[in-house]
């Protein structure tokens, strides 16, 4: 299984870096699940750690290998799966957001070919925070 | 204490130590289940008419003769579909190797007639492991065997639509009855546990 791969994109001078060293934003673990044949959505799980001064907001994932990447949350009630889209994730200063199975996940929507690797971007407004290319991973692991 | 009370007390001693262990090691297996709701009457299913994922006509009868685990989803759901039939083939492979007979069908029933064409669900559930049954067809159908069963489903809008659903993962018995439910989240080590225990019951 291949994990976190590569992290860029540092935006020290807008979120406010802890550390003026390292990242605002650290992705770990992250898994991506790799499309089953003849669908057109797949599901990616990670925790985003803030490691900077500052709330992140994260507004918009996107990834150029899906025509789409949403954060969706599945909420489970009474026995009923509900999957709703989440507009916006909110990290406070030194905490980390989990993106979990049968929980919060990104939604990865309509690949454009295999996604045997895949880049995911995190973006507050129009900043890219943070880049993560991972190898996907079989859905019956 | 003298040698001879000391020799009586280390005795006694290992004979208890001795019995706990065995009535630990030898007790009976539970019967109780640790997850799963045993209904006290099983329900009978109702006729329907569906498409199993070769497209061939099916109805009821396609659960006589064997134990099935039943879950409702589609395969546009990213998260708890894949994630429910990835643990129920583990559950099956798990009791495949405990030596367990017979073992349960996996079925995935549809409740995304509109994009879930038997093709689709066809690669879909065959990706999880073989021998699974997949099921869709039309929704009138689909609903009479969703409405008996007590299984919710409604369509989302827009043309990335999910579709909300339950969760619970049904038994049904090798004649055609629903006999059992787990609700959600299911566990691995509950299912392994309890299954035997209903299908012992039949």
């Amino acid at each position: 299984m291949m994990r976190l791969a590569l992290i860029l994109a540092l935006a020290c001078m807008t979120v406010g870096c802890a550390d003026e060293t390292g990242p605002p934003l650290v992705a770990a673990n992250v898994s991506i699940v790799r499309p089953l044949p003849g669908t057109q959505t797949s599901a990616g799980y990670l925790e985003l750690a803030n490691h900077s001064r500052n709330t992140i907001n994260i507004t918009r994932v996107s990834s150029p290998e899906f025509e789409s990447v949403e954060m969706h949350e599945t909420i489970i009630e009474n026995d009923v799966a509900r999957m709703r889209p989440l507009a916006n994730l909110s990290i406070a200063p030194g905490t980390t957001a989990s993106f979990e199975r049968g929980g919060r996940h990104l939604m990865l929507l309509r690949p454009y070919g295999t996604a045997d690797y895949v880049t995911l971007q995190f973006y507050a407004g129009d900043l890219m925070l943070l880049s993560v290319r991972v190898g996907s991973e079989s859905a019956a692991n | 204490m003298g040698p001879r009370n000391f020799l009586v007390a280390f005795i006694l001693g290992t004979a208890i130590v001795a019995g706990i262990w065995v009535s630990l090691s030898f007790r009976a297996p539970s019967t109780i289940p640790n997850s799963a709701t045993m209904l006290p009457a099983a329900i009978e299913l109702p006729q329907f008419s569906l498409l199993d994922q070769h497209g061939r006509a099916i109805g009821k009868d396609v659960f006589a003769g064997e134990w099935d685990l039943v879950f409702f989803g589609f395969t546009n759901c990213p998260d708890i579909c894949p994630l429910t039939l990835q643990l129920l083939s583990q559950v099956k492979v798990l009791l495949a190797d405990a030596g367990h007979q017979p073992l349960p069908r996996i079925v995935l029933v549809s409740v995304d007639p509109q994009r879930d064409t038997p093709a689709a669900i066809n690669s879909y559930i065959s990706y999880f492991g073989k021998d699974h049954l997949g099921i869709t067809g039309e929704l009138d159908e689909l609903r009479k065997l969703t409405s008996a069963l007590g299984i919710f489903f409604e369509k989302g809008d827009g043309d990335n639509y999910a579709v909300d659903h339950s969760t619970v993962v049904l038994v049904i018995d090798p004649r055609s009855r629903m006999s059992a439910l787990f609700s959600a989240p299911q566990r691995i080590d509950d299912l392994v546990h309890d299954l035997p225990l209903i299908m012992a019951r039949e």
